[in-house]
C-alpha cells in the first residue's frame, strides 16, 4: 500500500514537474540567457490564466488552447516590456539592479490591476476534464496534471529546438556569451534580446492556460509561484532549457515526497529550501556547464 | 615570485586557456602577448585571483594562493589594470585612490593625509587637476590612467597591466613607459600585456606569447620576434 | 554635521524622545507615530546592504517577522522578560541573516534578492506547521503590567521605537562615514574592482546583512507588543518589505537621511489617510511613486534637495 501511495505521488511530482518546468522555462530566456532578472515572470503567467479563463469562459475553449491563443499577444506585450527596460534603465548604464527595481514594481502592480479588475477572490474554471482521474496501471493520475505535462514538455521541447535550431534562437543563446559575436552574425543584439524577451512573455501567456486548467486562480497567486519558478531556473542551471524541465521535475516530485511525508503545509517550503541549498552549495545548478 | 602551473579554465563550452605554466621572478620585467583572444587578459584575472582556474596551481612567493581571493592577494602585493576601466562611478577621482589606501595599505586615519598621498598618486599619473571630478566626466584615456593610480595606490609587488597603453599617442605610452620602468627601478615586478609591439620588445625582459590558450613560445623579445611560430600565429590569424 | 557634534544631537534626540511623553498626551498621535518610526528605523536599517552595498534585500518582512515571532513566543508563551526577549529576537534575526549570508552573498546582487524572497517563504512555512507559534491561527498576546515609567504602554512602546530609529540612525550615520561605508559603496559600484582593491566584499556585506537583520528583528520584536495579535500571512507580507524598500528608494537611496525623510513622508501620508501597507490602494500608489521616481529622479527627494541648494551640508533638511 506504501509503495503504491509513494510510486503515485513520484508519478504526480513528475507530472507537476513538467507543468513547473513550462512555468519556469520562460524566465530561463528572461534571466538565464538576456540577464533580465524579471521576477514580475509569475504575475505575468497569472495574468495570462484570468485572460485564458476570459477566452474560456467566452467562447467555450479547452484552458490550454486558450493559452496557445494567448502566445501571439503575450510576445508583444514582451517586446514592449524589453523596450520600456532598455530605454528607462539600460541607456543610463545602470546594472540590472534597476531593472530589480522596475520589475518588483510591475509585480506589484500587476497584482493589484488584478485584484482591482477580477476580485481577490478565487475563480475556478469548470472543465470536463478538471475532476477527471485517469488510471496509468496501478496509478490513478489527475487528468488535468496530465494534459498540463505534456503541454508543457511539448511547449518546452518545441523551445529547445527554436533555440537550437534557427537562426534566432541561436542569436539568443549567442547573445549572452557575446554581444559582438553576434553582430557578426548580421544580427543587432538590441534586437534579439527584445525577441527573446517576447519569447519569455509568450511562454507566460502559454504557461497562464496550464494554470487555469490545473485549478482556480487568484491574483496573489504569483506569490506561491515565484520561489518555485526561480528554484527551478537556479537548480536546472540559468539559460539551460533542458535543465528548466530536469530542475522542475526534481521539484515537483519533491514536493510531493515532502507532502506525503510532512504535510501539505510544508510542500511550498521545498522550493525555498532547494533555492537556498542550492545557491549555497552549487549556483550553477545541477547540470554542469 | 609568481608560479603557475597547469593552469586551465573553461567558459561554457570555450575553452580559455589550457594547461598554461607561467611563472614571474622578483622584479622582471614580463610581456605577455598573443592573438586577439589567446587569453591573456583570462590568464591576468586568475592571476589577480578575479576568476578560478579549474585546473593548475598558483604559488605566490612560495604560498599557495589558488584558492585565496582577490583581496587578500591584493593585501599580499599582487595588483592590477582592467582592460576596459573599471571606476567606482559614485566617486571622485581622488576617492577612487583612496579606496585602495585604505583597504590595502590600511591609511584609515586623518583623511587630509590619505587624500595627500592619493594626490601624489594622482600626479603621477597626471591626474592631479582632475581629483575632483566624477569618472563619467574623464575621458577613456583618463580613466586608463586611473587604473593605474589606482593599481599603484596598494604599493604592489607584482603588477598586472592590461593593455595600459591602448590609444596613447606614441610619446604618452614613452611617458609610461618611463614611469614603469622607474617602478621596476623600484623593485616592482611588472607583467605587461600588449599589443603594441615596438612597446613591450622594447621593455620586457622575457616575452610570453600565448595562441588559442596555449602557450607557444617564451623567451628574450630577440628570440621571440624571429620565432616562426608566433609570426605564423599573429599573421595567420 | 561636523563629526564630533553628531554624538550630541544623538543624546539631545534620545532625551527629547524620552521627555515627550511626559509632557504631550495625546494617545492618537503615539499610535500613528509608532509606526511611522517603526518604518524608519525598517528602511534605515535595510539602507545599510541595500543603499550602500546595492544588494536589495526583498526579505524585510522575514526579519521583522522572525524578531516578532521569537518576541512573542518568549514572552507570551515562556514569560521571559521583555527586555531579554526582544533582545533574543535580534540575536536569532541577526542568526537568520548570517544563514542567508552564507547562502546567497557570494553570488551576484540578483540572487541574493531572490534568495530573501524565498527566505520569506521558507520562514512563513515554518510558523504555519509550528502550533507553539500560532499556527495559521496567530498568537494573541497577553499585555504586560503597565509600565512604572510613563504609566501607558503605547508611551512606553513610542520611546523605544524613536529609541531605535535615534540608535539606528546614528549607526547609518557612523557607517556611511567609516571604511566599512566605504568598502561597501565601492563594491557596490564594481564589485570585481572593489576587490581588487583590497575591499574583502563577502566579508563587508555579511557585516552589513547581520546588522541589518538585527536591527530589523528588534523593531519586529516590539511589534506584538503594539498590536496584541499577531498570524502569519499578514506580518510576512510582501507588501511590509516592498514598503521598506520603496520608502529607502524615494527619499534617497544610499544617503543616511534618504530612509528618513522617505519614511517619514510616506508613512505620515498613510497613517494619515488610514490604509493598511499590504492593501492594493496603498501598494498601487507606493508601486506608482516608485516607478515615478525611478524613471524621473533616482536619487529620490534628497537627491532633489541636494540638486536644488547645492551640495552644502544638508543640516537644513531634517
Amino acid at each position: 500500500m506504501a509503495l503504491d501511495l509513494l510510486l503515485e505521488s513520484i508519478a504526480t511530482g513528475l507530472l507537476i514537474g513538467g507543468f513547473y518546468a513550462a512555468l519556469s522555462v520562460g524566465l530561463t530566456i528572461s534571466f538565464g540567457l538576456i540577464d533580465i532578472a524579471n521576477v514580475a515572470h509569475p504575475a505575468f503567467i497569472i495574468l495570462g490564466a484570468y485572460f485564458a479563463l476570459a477566452l474560456s469562459q467566452t467562447f467555450g475553449i479547452d484552458p490550454i488552447i486558450a493559452g496557445l491563443l494567448l502566445v501571439a499577444p503575450f510576445y508583444v506585450i514582451g517586446n514592449a516590456l524589453y523596450l520600456f527596460y532598455s530605454n528607462t534603465f539600460e541607456r543610463r548604464g545602470e546594472s540590472s539592479l534597476a531593472g530589480l527595481v522596475l520589475f518588483f514594481g510591475l509585480l506589484i502592480l500587476l497584482e493589484v490591476g488584478m485584484a482591482t479588475q477580477f476580485g481577490v477572490g478565487l475563480k475556478a474554471l469548470y472543465s470536463a476534464y478538471g475532476s477527471v482521474a485517469v488510471s496509468f496501471g496501478p496509478l490513478l493520475l489527475p487528468l488535468r496534471f496530465v494534459y498540463s505535462f505534456v503541454a508543457g514538455v511539448a511547449a518546452v521541447i518545441a523551445l529547445e529546438l527554436f533555440l537550437s535550431r534557427t537562426f534566432r534562437g541561436r542569436a539568443i543563446r549567442a547573445v549572452a556569451q557575446d554581444a559582438q559575436a553576434v553582430s557578426l552574425m548580421g544580427a543587432k543584439p538590441e534586437t534579439i534580446r527584445l525577441i527573446a524577451m517576447g519569447v519569455s512573455i509568450a511562454t507566460a501567456g502559454l504557461a497562464g492556460g496550464l494554470v487555469l486548467a490545473v485549478g482556480p486562480i487568484s491574483p496573489y497567486q504569483d506569490r506561491l509561484l515565484i520561489g518555485r519558478v526561480f528554484a527551478v531556473v537556479v537548480l536546472g542551471g540559468s539559460g539551460s532549457v533542458v535543465g528548466a524541465l530536469l530542475g522542475g521535475i526534481v521539484l515537483g516530485i519533491s514536493e510531493n515526497i515532502a507532502t506525503i511525508y510532512l504535510g501539505a503545509g510544508w510542500s511550498l517550503a521545498v522550493s525555498a529550501v532547494i533555492l537556498l541549498l542550492v545557491l549555497a552549495l552549487r549556483p550553477s545548478g545541477i547540470l554542469r556547464r | 615570485m609568481l608560479d603557475a602551473k597547469g593552469v586551465t579554465k573553461n567558459f561554457g563550452g570555450v575553452r580559455a586557456l589550457s594547461d598554461v605554466d607561467f611563472r614571474v621572478e622578483k622584479g622582471e620585467r614580463l610581456g605577455l602577448i598573443g592573438p586577439n583572444g589567446s587569453g591573456k587578459t583570462t590568464l591576468l584575472s586568475i592571476i589577480a585571483g578575479t576568476i578560478r582556474t579549474d585546473k593548475g596551481r598558483l604559488a605566490y612567493k612560495g604560498r599557495d594562493i589558488t584558492r585565496v581571493s582577490p583581496h587578500k592577494r591584493a593585501k599580499l602585493g599582487i595588483g592590477r589594470t582592467f582592460q576596459i576601466p573599471k571606476p567606482l562611478s559614485s566617486m571622485t577621482l581622488l576617492d577612487n585612490v583612496i579606496v585602495p589606501l585604505v583597504f590595502i595599505r590600511g591609511l584609515h586615519n586623518k583623511d587630509g593625509e590619505t587624500s595627500d598621498v592619493a594626490l601624489e598618486l594622482l600626479q603621477q599619473v597626471g591626474l592631479s587637476a582632475k581629483a575632483s571630478l566624477r569618472p563619467k566626466q574623464l575621458t577613456q584615456l583618463e580613466l586608463r590612467e586611473m587604473e593605474l593610480a589606482r593599481a599603484l595606490a596598494g604599493k604592489p609587488e607584482l603588477l598586472l597591466l592590461d593593455e595600459v597603453l591602448a590609444g596613447l599617442t606614441s610619446g604618452e605610452a614613452d611617458d609610461v613607459v618611463e614611469l614603469l620602468r622607474g617602478l621596476n627601478g623600484r623593485g616592482i615586478a611588472i607583467v605587461m600585456v600588449e599589443h603594441i609591439m615596438r612597446a613591450v620588445m622594447g621593455f620586457s625582459q622575457r616575452i610570453v606569447v600565448l595562441d588559442f590558450g596555449v602557450k607557444i613560445a617564451e623567451g628574450d623579445p630577440e628570440e621571440i620576434s624571429n620565432d616562426p611560430e608566433v609570426l605564423k600565429a599573429y599573421i595567420g590569424e | 554635521m561636523k563629526r564630533n557634534l553628531a554624538p550630541m544631537y544623538l543624546l539631545v534626540s534620545l532625551a527629547f524622545g524620552a521627555i515627550l511623553p511626559v509632557f504631550y498626551k495625546q494617545p492618537y498621535f503615539y499610535f500613528a507615530s509608532y509606526i511611522v518610526l517603526q518604518y524608519v528605523a525598517l528602511s534605515v536599517a535595510w539602507n545599510l546592504l541595500g543603499g550602500y552595498g546595492g544588494y536589495l534585500n526583498f526579505g524585510t518582512s522575514a526579519f521583522f517577522g522572525v524578531g516578532a515571532y521569537v518576541s512573542a513566543y518568549l514572552f507570551n508563551s515562556l514569560g521571559i522578560p521583555e527586555v531579554i526577549a526582544i533582545l533574543a529576537a535580534g540575536a536569532v534575526s541577526a542568526l537568520f541573516g548570517v544563514l542567508i549570508g552564507y547562502s546567497s552573498l557570494r553570488l551576484r546582487g540578483v540572487y541574493f534578492a531572490i534568495a530573501t524572497l524565498a527566505a520569506t517563504t521558507l520562514v512563513q512555512s515554518i510558523v504555519l506547521n509550528t502550533p507553539a507559534l500560532g499556527s495559521a491561527v496567530g498568537l494573541y498576546i497577553r499585555f504586560p503590567a503597565a509600565p512604572a515609567i510613563y504609566g501607558n504602554l503605547i508611551e512606553l512602546l513610542f520611546v523605544a521605537m524613536f529609541g531605535i530609529s535615534v540608535v539606528s540612525i546614528g549607526l547609518s550615520y557612523w557607517i556611511e562615514n567609516s571604511w566599512i561605508g566605504r568598502g561597501l559603496m565601492a563594491l557596490r559600484d564594481d564589485e570585481q574592482a572593489a576587490e581588487t582593491l583590497g575591499v574583502p566584499t563577502f566579508r563587508l556585506k555579511l557585516y552589513a546583512n547581520v546588522l541589518s537583520g538585527f536591527l530589523m528583528g528588534v523593531v519586529g520584536s516590539l511589534y506584538p507588543l503594539y498590536i496584541g495579535y499577531i498570524e502569519p500571512y499578514s506580518i510576512f507580507d510582501l507588501g511590509i518589505s516592498f514598503n521598506v524598500f520603496v520608502m529607502t528608494f524615494i527619499g534617497g537611496i544610499g544617503t543616511w537621511q534618504g530612509p528618513i525623510i522617505g519614511a517619514l513622508v510616506l508613512g505620515s501620508i498613510q497613517q494619515a489617510a488610514s490604509v493598511t501597507v499590504t492593501s492594493q490602494y496603498n501598494l498601487a500608489v507606493v508601486a506608482a511613486a516608485m516607478l515615478v521616481f525611478g524613471i524621473f529622479s533616482p536619487g529620490g527627494l534628497k537627491g532633489i534637495f541636494s540638486r536644488l541648494f547645492g551640495k552644502r551640508s544638508t543640516g537644513t533638511v531634517n
